[in-house]
């Protein structure tokens, strides 16, 4: 019967999916490290709220005659299998496929715990009722990844989860104890005459419909695009903000009914989103937090130092050059000395990288190298210390000056108004007069490319972190060398594709129909206890 | 007035038998004021258009009349009755009446002193609402 | 004069090949109140999300004060007052916020009925609506429906899962609409009782087309239901080729019909056509009705 309960479980049913995840992450780590797992981790996040672990019953499950011990097992052990099968999925494919990936596996258990009691907290929270306040899904993973970085820098990090464990099993045991026979629907004791009232005479009439633009899932998936875009990673931050869009799509059905225009609401609930990420990237680059830890260009590790004394020089992939037709360049420094460039191919093109040194090459050339690279990067050459130097004086690479803010914001509106596109696209009413199994495949098919898409460019990529942000910069790049010096100018660039974007999304809107019932999402500002 | 919508007769027609009824019993008298169709729409709750098919039907047979602008009021000559066609449906609901009360196991005498009692109550109600007038 | 409302020939399916819609017209005159009547699943409300824009027809037009719906949006929707059972506002706002936009919105706003309708159905502005009675939502779904004084009000099963009263209360503020403007009413209801105090016309709603389409007195006195025993017709064809006959279908030992005509003369002319005797006709009310005509057989 447990097994039955749990087959409808929605923890039991993402389980699969979250594993499928964690397998491809654990492959991919020991190529891209922690970028993958901040992918992954977003994932988790998402799918974590959807199995909404602080609902402990439906009101089906409560009026079926099962005893509330055996409701309260299904449900524990389908978030149990939700932790810890992709838990150790992931540390078993880092072990098998070896390369000193130790220290990532025992992470996974130490989340993997740490999670485990957020979950039991959660769902002791109140335990005679149906549900646990939906802020404890908000904040248990908030807390989980707080503690777990805690963790992990702190050095008795063992004592730290052994804690964790031990608080998790007496919290278990203790709620185990405290199971009724039934849960309730409401709260037992009676509440405190709360303050459930709104103002009487509100002063701006738009209030209701803004208040029902964030859906409560929003909290958790605003924050996280808005640090991505902030620090730089923002080839998937857009996808994630057009989540709390398609979000807010459903918490603002009521106003159908009302004579507002279409178009009015796709605004008002697109331009904000819009602006608070074109906000967070340029704080990220105004800070120069969008570069933190990922220079553009340092010298190798002193493990790739060559016998001779003589530096690699490291760019980011965004400076590649594509080798034409596949035939490499002779890089030749003033005094005559050659490097051949390794050719690194990725999907029939050739890359190089043309500030690298090789085996005998000499010191010189290694510095000649680096100032080469410097005054590409930087606009002036320099030593690496002045360079060390320059930065602490809050020298900006060129990918972070004016005109490639411009470019690289316009680039990431450009992107999340795709994806809202791709959502409105969802509810075009020509698609609803297609037969179901024609509409099942082509939006199964759209998944697949785009999830194609995203991981083969992590498969092919042979350059550290994605290949697809690193020629989005490079074209950018391309771009700003080839506008006129006028800002301006680069601002109109930017400005004609989004426009023609949000010409198309309003076409698009315009077109779309709900042929769903209409069932009211709480929003943000609404949450339900149910 | 009590409107059912269960009954066998349309919303209308029951309207239009509890107004001749009152005119018959002397409840309504020539020239009394009825309420206007909206009033008594939102009094019965139902449409006013049934309200208003009931007395346009009223007033072709000629129990009301409409006085543009004053409201609607009860004729103040009563239609002369078509002797013929009255007496016929008399007989039709007095066989209808039989019907019902033998099968209740009544007889005849039963049936002659409720037709008394009722004669008693219609003109009781008629004489006290002159008093009080 | 043109037509509040018209629907010319909808058609409508969610699923290819299983029509919800297919081939309904129908129109509302100025002033006019129409139920429309069917069993769930019929397409009511798909017929009434098309004539609110929500949904596109997959073939024929709708004209809501003679535009479309779905160009015309806000034009359209200025005029109209929507409720239906689905429809939830957002939980979080009060009342008074709910009727402040509404009152922006809508500048026909009449602020003495909204004061009126706040009274009678005691309801507290400051009140948040997740506090609120599924009733009392519906109450004030109603008032911000009727308040901008629509000249189309369109009611969705307005009253499912209202008590007896609230119904009532919530029928005699459509009323009251409708004396004091002249506004037309769509609606569509499972409450019989509902139906015939204020349908001034019934549309039936069956296989995705209009059955019946008539005045609701006319529909009481001209059509009665035969009882025939089942011997004395094959099939429900037979029964429904002989003229006059909108439905057939057997109940146990019998055929039930639905006739156009008078009880007496239907009766006459079964006895002949068919040669049977032992038919009875009678009148029946709306709900009996709506059963023969869209109930299942037996």
């Amino acid at each position: 019967m447990i097994l039955q309960l749990m087959k409808r479980d929605p923890a039991w049913k993402f389980t699969p999916w979250l594993t499928a995840a964690a397998v491809i992450a654990a492959l991919l780590y020991s190529r891209y490290g922690s970028l993958i797992l901040g992918a992954t981790g977003g994932f988790i996040v998402a799918i974590f709220m959807r199995a909404q672990p602080h609902q402990r019953v439906t009101f089906f499950e409560a009026a079926l005659p099962v005893a509330g011990r055996d409701l309260f097992l299904a449900r524990f052990l389908s978030l149990m299998a939700l932790i810890w099968l992709p838990a150790t999925a992931m540390a078993a494919t880092l072990l098998l496929t070896g390369n000193g990936a130790f220290p990532a596996s025992v992470i996974a258990g130490f989340a993997a715990v740490v999670l485990t009691m957020g979950m039991i907290i959660i769902l002791s929270t109140r335990i005679e009722e149906f549900a646990a306040p939906v802020w404890a899904t908000l904040a248990c993973p908030a807390a989980a990844c707080v503690v777990l970085v805690l963790t992990l820098e702190l050095k008795h990090s063992i004592l730290i989860v052994a804690i964790c464990g031990a608080v998790a099993i007496i919290l278990g045991v203790l709620t185990w104890n405290r199971i009724p026979e039934t849960f309730q629907c409401a709260p037992i004791a009676v509440s405190a005459p709360r303050k459930n009232t709104g103002s009487a005479a509100p002063s701006l009439p738009w209030w209701p419909i803004i208040r029902s633009l964030l859906a409560w899932q929003s909290a958790i998936i605003i924050p996280i695009s808005l640090w991505w875009v902030a620090s730089g990673i923002w080839l998937f931050a857009p996808m994630y903000m057009m989540m709390a869009y398609a979000q807010s799509l459903v918490t603002t059905r009521w106003t159908l009914a009302l004579p507002i225009s279409r178009r009015f609401m796709l605004a008002i609930a697109l331009v904000p989103m819009l602006l608070l990420l074109a906000g967070s990237a340029e704080v990220g680059m105004l800070t120069g937090y969008a570069r933190q830890g990922r220079d553009l260009v340092r010298l190798g590790d002193p493990s790739h130092f060559r016998p001779t004394g003589t530096p690699d020089v490291m760019v980011n992939p965004a400076f590649w050059r594509i080798a034409p037709g596949g035939r490499m360049p002779v890089i030749q420094a003033p005094w005559g000395e050659e490097f051949h460039p390794e050719p690194v191919r990725i999907l029939s093109l050739t890359f190089y990288n043309p500030y690298a040194t090789a085996e005998g090459n000499s010191r010189r050339f290694g510095e000649w190298q680096f100032a080469r690279a410097t005054s590409d990067i930087y606009g002036q050459p320099m030593t690496p210390r002045e360079l060390a130097h320059a930065k602490r004086a809050d020298l900006k690479p060129i990918t972070l000056r004016p005109r490639m803010q411009i470019l690289s914001i316009g680039v990431i509106l450009a992107f999340a108004l795709i994806w809202a596109w791709l959502i409105e696209l969802l509810s075009w009413h020509r698609l609803n007069r297609l037969s179901a199994t024609v509409r099942k495949t082509l939006i199964y098919s759209v998944a697949l490319i785009l999830g194609v898409t995203v991981l083969g460019d992590l498969w092919v990529s042979k350059v550290p972190g994605p290949v697809s942000q690193a020629a989005l910069e490079a074209g950018l790049l391309f771009v700003s060398r080839h506008l006129p010096p006028s800002l301006a100018v680069v601002a109109l660039v930017t400005l004609v594709p989004l426009v023609v974007l949000w010409c198309l999304i309003d076409r698009q809107d315009a077109a779309s129909e709900i042929s769903s019932p209409v069932q009211q999402a709480p929003s943000l500002f609404d949450r339900y206890r149910a | 007035m009590l409107i059912n919508p269960a009954d066998e007769l349309p919303i209308y027609r029951q309207i239009m038998r509890q107004i001749t009824e009152a005119i018959a019993g002397g409840k309504l008298k020539s020239g009394d004021k009825l309420l206007s169709h909206r009033e008594l729409s939102e009094q019965l709750v139902i449409a006013p258009l049934t309200v208003k098919k009931a007395y346009d039907e009223l007033e072709l047979l000629g129990f009301i009349e409409t006085a543009r602008g004053r409201g609607t009021f009860v004729a103040a000559k009563l239609p002369v009755p078509d002797p013929d066609a009255d007496l016929e449906r008399v007989r039709q609901t007095a066989r209808r009446l039989l019907a019902q009360a033998y099968l209740a196991g009544m007889n005849f005498e039963q049936v002659r002193e409720i037709l008394a009692d009722a004669h008693e109550h219609l003109i009781g109600t008629h004489k006290s609402e002159k008093e009080k007038a | 004069m043109t037509p509040i409302l018209e629907f010319e020939n909808i058609a409508r399916s969610y699923t290819s090949g299983v029509p919800v819609l297919d081939g309904v017209s129908f129109a509302l005159a100025p002033g006019e109140v129409v139920g429309l009547l069917g069993r769930n699943g019929a397409g009511k409300t798909t017929l009434i999300r098309i004539a609110m824009g929500m949904l596109y027809p997959h073939a024929g037009a709708v004209r809501v004060f003679g535009q479309s719906p779905i160009e015309n949006a806000v034009a359209v929707k200025k005029r109209v007052g929507y409720v239906a059972e689905d429809q939830v506002l957002p939980p979080g706002s009060s009342i008074a916020e709910l009727t402040a936009l509404h009152r922006y919105l809508f500048p026909r706003w009449d602020h003495g009925l909204e004061a009126e309708l706040l009274e009678r159905f005691a309801l507290k502005p400051e009140a948040r609506i997740k506090s609120l009675s599924r009733g009392q939502a519906r109450q004030v779904a109603l008032l911000c429906a009727v308040c901008h004084r629509p000249e189309l009000l369109i009611l969705d099963e307005p009253a499912g899962g209202l008590d007896p009263a609230a119904r009532r209360e919530f029928l005699e503020t459509s009323i009251q609409l409708l004396n004091r403007e002249g506004s037309s009413i769509l609606f569509s209801s499972h409450h019989m009782g509902d139906v015939e105090r204020i349908g001034g016309r019934v549309v039936l709603l069956d296989g995705g087309k209009v059955r019946l389409d008539r005045d609701l007195d006319r529909l009481r006195e001209d059509l009665c239901v035969a009882m025939l025993p089942r011997g004395s017709a094959p099939d429900s064809g037979t029964l429904e080729r002989i003229p006059g006959c909108l439905h057939a279908r057997p109940v146990f030992d019998d055929w039930h019909a639905v006739f156009e005509g008078a009880p007496e003369a239907v009766e006459r002319r079964l006895n002949d056509s068919l040669g049977v005797n032992g038919t009875r006709c009678v009148r029946v009310p709306l709900e009996e009705l709506f059963i023969e005509m869209v109930g299942s057989d037996r």
